[in-house]
């Protein structure tokens, strides 16, 4: 019985990206300096991709409790950040009545999959340092 | 679910890493199982019975709460 390969790319990959969450803060900074402009789709964009490297990628050691952990960050990631997604629609953007003829603003995809992703990714270190607190306890 | 991990463990006069090691996880793994914060799958509990020579059923059993929680 041969075990599948859970996370496809490797470890390595978490260093691709830091890189792209670099770049994106970066961008965002000089996009800022040249222009003046909050450019929050360009960092957030470049960030998706970044976090989705960094959580997606397997760990130096993976094994079905990392994935556990994984799945465990992510649905209360998920959950959390419609929360948040919504929240901020509503009380930073103004909705539009239902009966306004006008369409209902929202934050972008890539707003709202940050959120999620940084979410998951906390929460992800957070349960693999409560292991290791469990571990030195006992 | 309770489990005789503990004690297997130490019958086989191994460590948490030498198993680690031997069923391919991390010692953490082997921790969350031994104090009970984890079950293991299917695949680990046999690879873990067949490292300490037991049997998965002699390692790990049913208490009278698993019977109603969905994990």
């Amino acid at each position: 019985m041969k075990e599948q390969r859970t996370f496809w790319y490797s470890s390595r990959f978490k260093i691709i990206g830091i890189l792209f969450i670099l770049w994106g803060i970066y961008s965002f900074f000089v996009k800022y300096r040249e222009h003046h402009l909050w450019d929050i789709n360009l960092v957030s964009g470049l960030l998706c991709w970044g976090l989705s490297f960094i959580l997606f990628s397997s760990e130096k050691t993976d094994d079905e409790r990392t994935h556990h952990h994984k799945f465990k960050a992510l649905t209360w990631a998920v959950p959390a950040g419609l929360i948040i997604t919504h929240l901020i629609n509503y009380f930073f953007l103004s909705p539009a009545e239902p009966d306004s003829g006008k369409y209902t603003p929202s934050v972008s995809a890539y707003v709202a999959l940050s959120i999620v992703l940084t979410i998951a990714l906390g929460l992800f270190y957070y349960l693999q340092y409560q292991d290791r607190i469990d571990e030195k306890s006992a | 679910m309770k489990n005789l991990l503990k004690l297997e463990r130490a019958r086989n006069n191994m460590t948490q890493a030498e198993l680690a090691t031997k069923v391919n996880v991390s010692r953490q793994t082997i921790n969350s199982i031994e104090i009970g914060r984890y079950v293991p799958s299917t695949m680990l509990a046999f690879k873990i019975a067949f490292v300490l020579d037991t049997k998965v059923d002699a390692l790990f059993s049913l208490e009278e709460g698993d019977w109603d929680s969905a994990n």
